[in-house]
């Protein structure tokens, strides 16, 4: 079952990545930076099933993994806005995100224990960044929405961490209401496997609909460059 | 389970399916609502498309020519009615200066045209110029040219033209027609005018000099009949002789009076100035008008068709003054002003109305018009608030005439 879980959560993460690297020559340079973070979220499952699976703490890689995909998501979230208040202070709070971690995984909760607090905190802001692109897309664009690789990559970070956010704030306190019990846990993070695999999928959708777009000459076009 | 440990459960279930509900209302929310504003978006445009094909068509099935020049002149667009009226292809023309296709004759006068429309935001200029067809073929153009290079949604200067070129050569034979019609007038006139003082001086010197002798034929037959006769001759045969005597001086005065009438002598013999103030005195004295003559210049040295055209002005005038003007009094004047001899008749009568003195009827009127126009000069009969009527006719001076008067 927890093999099964492992195998169908990495098979869920190289979708949205086999679909960016089948698209790559029709990528922007946002969706490329994306293409990185999925990449990295595929090695960092790959590298954290091997460990969970042989007993090893795995914990660690993700403190770091949340700093790292907070940064990514972030730099191509402020490049899509079009508020540049906005972009400014989404950029602002890449350090200080960095910073929270840190603080947290040194002096807060420890290297091997979930770093609920970066996690939660990351999660609400992307949250509603991703609130914020979706708003500014249905404001400006002639096009349908449903076209554009913007709104599937938002819609699947706002799913992704709406759904995953209570449990990353509850991550430290479950581990204490289940004892350590290490196998209980992964049961209940499995059961989130289902909202990372549909997220997933909507990414890929948001990859694949980069190439309608970049062949009508359409929605792509209307895609702000980073600044 | 403890009870802390339910609770918390349950708030991760619930939390996680609330904001994953949010999350998903608020998803379908935004595409319920882009799609809304697709529908008016694309209304909106469908209605701007419409308006839009509506002007195209306007301006493409438009028979005028438009183009579009930027601030130097280039042709940036041109409607599909110029291939008709220039024979160019917009490849031919796009990107080229508007003024190379225009008949060198008149390019420096629109170069200077178009200069002076730049300068001025919304400014409107016409012109006419000749332009060469692809076929080599001279063209009249006529073109309204509007600066609305500081419209934005314009940003160029819109030229509309139209060929008028059979326009222009109507109008070109109607002036034809009106000079050959003018020259005919004015030989017309000094035909007339030649043989008016042929029959004067006929009249004059023919029948006058013939009454003369047949005056002085019929006194010697008078003396002759009193000393042949020695009974005395009847009183009725002298008196018939004195009724003819007076017959005969009737008629040379009619004779005089007819051939100065057809030409007054002094016209010929003394000039302008004093055939005027001859004209107004007879005036006076047939029409009882009281008449003055003001004049600043002494001598006038005019052409023998130019004096004999202005006096003829004058009568005309004096006779127009005689049956309508009910005036009591008529003054004329003659002055050199700004080279040109100004010859002003002024009545204080009733005063002509604008209807009357354009009145394409009024022949005599029409006249003196023609005549003005033959010299070259101008003339103006208006209707004065103050009650009566100014005639004004201005002749330009030749050098040798302005000189000599001047002296």
């Amino acid at each position: 079952m927890l093999f099964a879980n492992t195998i169908i959560s990495i098979l869920s993460q190289i979708i949205p990545f086999a679909s960016g690297l089948f698209v790559f020559r029709f990528l922007s340079g946002e969706m490329k930076v994306l293409l990185v973070y999925f990449g990295l979220g595929l090695f960092v499952e790959v590298i954290s099933s091997y460990l969970g699976l042989n007993n090893i703490h795995n914990l660690w890689l993700f403190h770091f993994f949340t700093i790292i995909e907070y940064g990514l998501l972030m730099w191509v979230f402020s490049a899509w806005l079009k508020s540049q208040t906005l972009k400014r202070i989404l950029r602002i709070s890449i350090p200080l995100l960095s910073l929270v971690g840190i603080i947290a995984m040194f002096f807060l909760e420890g290297i091997h224990q979930f770093n609920a607090y970066s996690r939660s905190v990351a999660s609400l802001i992307l949250v509603a960044a991703s609130a914020f692109i979706l708003f500014e897309l249905s404001m400006e664009s002639f096009n349908s929405v449903l076209r554009q690789p913007r709104f599937w990559i938002a819609s699947a970070a706002l799913l992704y961490f709406a759904g995953s956010l209570v449990l990353f704030a509850l991550s430290n306190v479950l581990l204490v209401l289940l004892k350590w019990d290490i196998e209980r846990v992964r049961t209940v993070f499995a059961v989130y496997t289902i909202i990372n695999m549909i997220t997933n999928l909507i990414y890929a959708g948001g990859f694949l609909c980069q190439v309608q777009a970049q062949r009508s000459g359409g929605p792509s076009l209307l895609e702000p460059s980073p600044s | 389970m403890s009870g802390s440990g339910s609770e918390i459960w349950w708030a991760l279930i619930i939390g996680t399916v609330a904001l994953l509900t949010l999350g998903v209302v608020f998803i379908a929310s935004i595409i319920f609502n882009q799609r809304r504003f697709i529908t008016v978006e694309r209304k909106m445009l469908e209605a701007l498309e419409e308006r839009e094909r509506r002007f195209r068509s306007l301006i493409e099935k438009s028979t005028d020519g438009i183009t579009l020049l930027d601030a130097h002149g280039t042709i940036i667009y041109r409607s599909s009615s110029n291939l008709q009226i220039t024979g160019f292809t917009d490849e031919e023309v796009i990107g080229k200066q508007e003024v190379e296709f225009i008949y060198p004759g008149d390019r420096e006068k629109i170069s200077q045209l178009l200069g002076k429309l730049v300068e001025v935001p919304g400014k409107v200029m016409s012109a006419s110029f000749r332009f060469h067809q692809k076929n080599g073929t001279l063209r009249w153009m006529e073109a309204t040219a509007t600066n609305l290079l500081a419209d934005p949604s314009v940003n160029a200067i819109v030229a509309n033209y139209r060929d008028v070129t059979e326009r222009k050569e109507a109008e070109e034979q109607l002036k034809r027609s009106h000079d050959q019609l003018r020259k005919l007038s004015a030989h017309l006139q000094s035909v007339r005018e030649e043989e008016r003082t042929h029959i004067a001086r006929e009249i004059h010197d023919e029948l006058g000099q013939m009454l003369t002798v047949l005056k002085m034929d019929l006194a010697l037959l008078e003396r002759s009949l009193l000393e042949s006769s020695s009974d005395g001759t009847s009183p009725e045969t002298l008196g018939e002789i004195e009724s003819m005597a007076r017959l005969i001086d009737g008629i040379i005065r009619s004779v005089r009076r007819i051939a100065t009438e057809l030409r007054p002598v002094v016209l010929d013999e003394l000039g302008l100035r004093e055939a005027i103030e001859w004209e107004l005195e007879g005036f006076q004295s047939r029409t009882g008008v009281k008449s003055e003559f003001i004049s600043s210049v002494n001598e006038i040295y005019l052409d023998r068709e130019n004096a004999t055209a202005l006096f003829r002005i004058l009568q005309e005038t004096l006779t127009n003054v005689a049956r309508h003007a009910k005036a009591t009094e008529v003054s004329a004047s003659l002055e050199i002003r700004d080279r040109a001899l100004v010859l002003e008749i002024k009545d204080n009568g009733r005063g002509i109305s604008e209807l009357e003195a354009s009145h394409s009827k009024s022949l005599g009127l029409l006249g003196m018009r023609e005549r003005t126009l033959l010299l070259g000069g101008e003339i103006s009969i208006v209707g004065e608030k103050s009650g009566g009527t100014l005639v004004s006719v201005r002749i330009p001076l030749h050098n040798s005439s302005l000189e000599a008067s001047e002296r």
